[in-house]
C-alpha cells in the first residue's frame, strides 16, 4: 500500500502535468452509472406507495403525486402474503440446513480421508454438477408423484440437499486446513468424528457463512422447482405468489399487490446484506477464486 | 492463517492418518466405516435425486408417455419432432442469441469497470462496487416484475429515450424488441457482480508489476493491455463459463416478463428453451418431448463449456485454470 502510493507520488511528480486533465471524469462516469443503476431498485420502492390506480399512470414519475400505504393493507387483506412468505421461510431454511449438514460431512472425507472410489466418487459429483437441473425436471417431478410428496415442502426441499456445487465449495475449503492440526487432535486420543467436530467444523465457518448466504439466497428466490412441486396457493412461496398475481390469460394482473409482495419480499435479503455485507460480497467473491480468500 | 502454502489441486489431497489404525479399532472407527458414515446422507440423496434421475431423463427422452408409468419407446421419435418443430428452432435461436449478447455485454464491459475501479482513478471505488452489486439483492421474480414496469409504453426507460429527444418504443410488445429488453435487464442485474468477480482477480495481481510497467513509461490503458488482462485469464474463463451456462438456462425473466402471454413473448420472440420445457412438459404434457429438449439442452451446455474451457487452454498441462490465486504481499 504504502509502496504503492510512494510511486504513486514519483509519478505524479515526474509526469508532465496535463492541462485540463478532467480528473474528476471518471468519478463522475461511475456516479452517472451508479444513478442508472439504481432507478429500477427506487422503482420497487417507490411503487409499492402510490395509488394502485396511478401505478402505471404515473410510471416515469420520480416523485409521486401521492403516497399510501393502502396497497400494504390491500396485500395483507386481500392475498395469502403472511402464508407465502412462511413458506418461502420454510423452504429455505429447510433447504440451506439440510444441505450445509449433509455437505460438510461428505466434504471431509472427500478432502482428508483415503478410500476407494475417492476420485470417481468427486469425479462424478462434478460432472452432474456441469448438466443443467432442468434435465432433471421431470424425472424429479414423476418421483415426487410416486413418493408422494407432490404440494409438499419436504417435496420442494429433500431434492436440494445434495448439492454438488456445495460439495466441491467445501471440500475446496477443507483442502486448505493444515494437517497438524488434524495430526494432533488424533494424537491427543479424538476419535474421527472428533476430529470432525471438534478441529474441521469450527475451521470451515467462513465457508458455511458463504455457502448459507448462497444456498439462501438461490432458495428464497427459486421459482422453477417449486412451481413444479406445489399445487395449492396456500403453498406458494412469494416467488409464486407473486407469478399467480400476475395472472394470465383469464384475470388482469393486480399490480398494487404484485408491487408490494415483490418489495417484502426483497426486504429480508437487503436486512441480512446490510448486516453482512463483508461476507455477503466477499462470499460472490470467493466463488471466482476457487474458494480461497 | 489458516491458508495453506499451497494451491489444492483439483483432485487429491493431502492424505489422512486415519488410514493405519492398529487392528484393534473399534468397528465405527475403522477408516473405511468413517468414510462411509459421513459419505452415506450425500451419496444416497445424491444418487436418488441427481444420478438417477439423469439416467431417466435420457430414457424418458426415447418414449411417449401418455400417462405417468406408461410409456411407449418410440426411439428417436422425440428428437426427430424437435427438428420439425419452429418452437423450438424459435427457442433455440433466441437462446443462443441472448447468450451470445451476455457473452459480449457481460464480460468486457465489467472487466473493464473492474479495471477502472481498481486504477485508483475513482474516489471511493468500494462504494460504487457496492451499488452496482445491489441489482442481486433483488430475485428474478422480482426484477421481472420492476422491468415490467420499467420497459412499458410509459415506463421510465421511455421517459429517459425522451430525455435525449429519442422516441418511445413498445419494448415488450415488438418482436424485435424482445432481446433486447431480455439483455438490458441481464446487464442490470449482473455486471454488479461480475465486477466483483474481475476485482477480486485484479486484487491478486502483485502491485510491483504495475510499478515496474509505470516506471517503463506504460500508460493506464498499455498496463491493462498487457498486465491486467492476462493475468486475470482464469477469472475471465471463469465468468465466460458461468454467463455462458445461465444464458442458456434462462427461464425466469421471460417467464415473469411477459406473464400475461404464458411466457413466450410477442410472437415467441423472448421464448427461451426451459420456457418452451416448461411448457411443453407442464401445458401440453408431453413429458417425453420435453425430456428431449432437457438432454438437447445439456449437450449445448456441454459441448459449449468445454469447448470454451479448450479455448482458454484449460486442459494444456501447465495450468490449472480454477481461478487459482496468486499471493500478492
Amino acid at each position: 500500500m504504502t509502496g504503492r502510493s510512494a510511486i504513486d507520488a514519483v509519478v505524479k511528480l515526474t509526469r508532465p502535468r496535463k492541462l485540463n486533465a478532467p480528473r474528476f471524469l471518471p468519478t463522475l462516469f461511475m456516479v452517472f452509472l451508479a444513478v442508472l443503476f439504481v432507478i429500477p431498485l427506487y422503482w420497487l420502492v417507490v411503487t409499492s406507495f402510490r395509488p394502485a390506480d396511478r401505478i402505471f399512470a404515473d410510471a416515469s414519475q420520480l416523485i409521486p403525486t401521492s403516497v399510501t400505504i393502502d396497497n400494504f393493507v390491500a396485500l395483507f387483506r386481500d392475498a395469502p402474503f403472511v402464508r407465502w412468505f412462511s413458506n418461502s421461510f420454510i423452504l429455505t431454511a429447510g433447504s440451506t440446513l439440510g444441505s450445509l449438514v449433509v455437505v460438510t460431512m461428505a466434504a471431509y472425507p472427500l478432502s482428508r480421508l483415503q478410500f476407494p472410489f475417492r476420485n470417481t466418487i468427486f469425479v462424478t459429483v462434478l460432472v452432474t454438477y456441469l448438466l443443467p437441473f432442468h434435465l432433471l425436471l421431470i424425472p424429479l417431478f414423476i418421483l415426487m408423484i410416486d413418493l408422494g410428496l407432490i404440494d409438499t415442502h419436504l417435496g420442494v426441499i429433500l431434492p436440494l440437499w445434495a448439492h454438488p456445487f456445495g460439495l466441491f465449495f467445501m471440500r475446496q475449503y477443507m483442502l486448505s486446513i493444515p494437517q497438524e492440526l488434524l495430526d494432533a487432535a488424533r494424537v491427543d486420543g479424538a476419535s474421527e468424528y472428533g476430529v470432525f467436530f471438534r478441529v474441521i467444523v469450527p475451521l470451515v465457518k467462513p465457508a458455511l457463512a458463504t455457502l448459507a448466504i448462497l444456498f439462501s439466497l438461490e432458495a428464497w428466490n427459486d421459482l422453477l422447482w417449486p412451481l413444479v412441486v406445489m399445487r395449492s396457493p396456500e403453498n406458494f412461496p412469494l416467488t409464486l405468489g407473486i407469478g399467480s398475481l400476475l395472472g394470465g390469460a383469464s384475470f388482469r394482473p393486480q399490480w398494487h399487490l404484485i408491487m408490494t409482495a415483490s418489495l417484502l419480499a426483497t426486504l429480508p435479503i437487503v436486512v441480512v446484506f446490510v448486516m453482512l455485507r463483508k461476507s455477503f460480497i466477499g462470499g460472490f467473491a470467493r466463488l471466482g477464486t476457487g474458494g480461497k480468500e | 492463517m489458516l491458508r495453506a502454502p499451497k494451491s489444492p489441486r483439483l483432485l487429491g489431497g493431502e492424505g489422512g492418518v486415519g488410514q493405519e489404525r492398529r487392528p484393534g479399532t473399534p468397528f465405527l472407527q475403522r477408516p473405511g466405516v468413517v468414510a462411509t458414515v459421513f459419505l452415506a446422507p450425500f451419496l444416497v440423496l445424491f444418487f436418488v435425486f441427481r444420478v438417477w434421475p439423469i439416467i431417466s431423463a435420457v430414457s424418458i427422452s426415447f418414449q411417449d408417455i401418455q400417462s405417468i408409468g406408461q410409456g411407449e419407446f418410440i426411439g428417436l421419435g422425440n428428437y426427430q419432432s424437435l427438428l420439425d418443430d419452429e418452437r423450438f428452432s424459435a427457442a433455440l435461436r433466441n437462446t443462443a442469441m441472448y447468450t451470445g449478447g451476455t457473452l459480449l455485454l457481460l464480460v468486457p464491459i465489467p472487466l473493464m469497470l473492474a479495471a477502472l475501479l481498481h486504477s485508483g482513478s475513482v474516489k471511493a471505488p468500494g462504494a460504487f462496487r457496492t451499488i452496482l452489486f445491489l441489482p442481486l439483492l433483488a430475485g428474478l421474480v422480482v426484477v421481472g416484475v420492476v422491468f415490467q414496469l420499467i420497459l412499458s409504453q410509459n415506463g421510465v426507460m421511455n421517459a429517459g429515450l425522451g430525455l435525449f429527444g429519442l422516441p418511445s418504443l413498445a419494448w415488450l410488445e415488438v418482436p424485435e424488441l424482445a432481446l433486447p429488453s431480455l439483455l438490458i435487464v441481464a446487464v442490470w442485474r449482473w455486471t454488479g457482480i461480475n465486477i466483483v468477480y474481475f476485482s477480486t482477480g485484479l486484487a491478486t495481481i502483485p502491485n510491483d508489476l504495475y510499478e515496474a510497467a509505470v516506471i517503463d513509461g506504460a500508460s493506464g490503458f498499455r498496463r491493462f493491455l498487457h498486465i491486467s488482462l492476462p493475468l486475470t485469464k482464469p477469472i475471465i474463463l471463469f465468468v465466460s463459463v458461468l454467463t455462458l451456462i445461465g444464458g442458456f438456462q434462462l427461464f425466469v425473466e421471460p417467464f415473469i416478463l411477459w406473464a400475461q402471454q404464458g411466457g413466450v413473448g410477442p410472437n415467441r420472440a423472448g421464448m427461451s428453451i426451459v420456457v418452451l420445457l416448461y411448457r411443453t412438459a407442464f401445458t401440453n404434457f408431453q413429458l417425453g418431448l420435453a425430456s428431449a429438449i432437457g438432454v438437447v439442452l445439456a449437450l449445448i451446455i456441454m459441448v459449449t463449456a468445454i469447448i470454451q474451457l479448450r479455448a482458454f487452454g484449460f486442459f494444456s498441462r501447465d495450468e490449472t485454470g480454477s481461478g487459482r490465486r496468486r499471493r500478492s504481499r
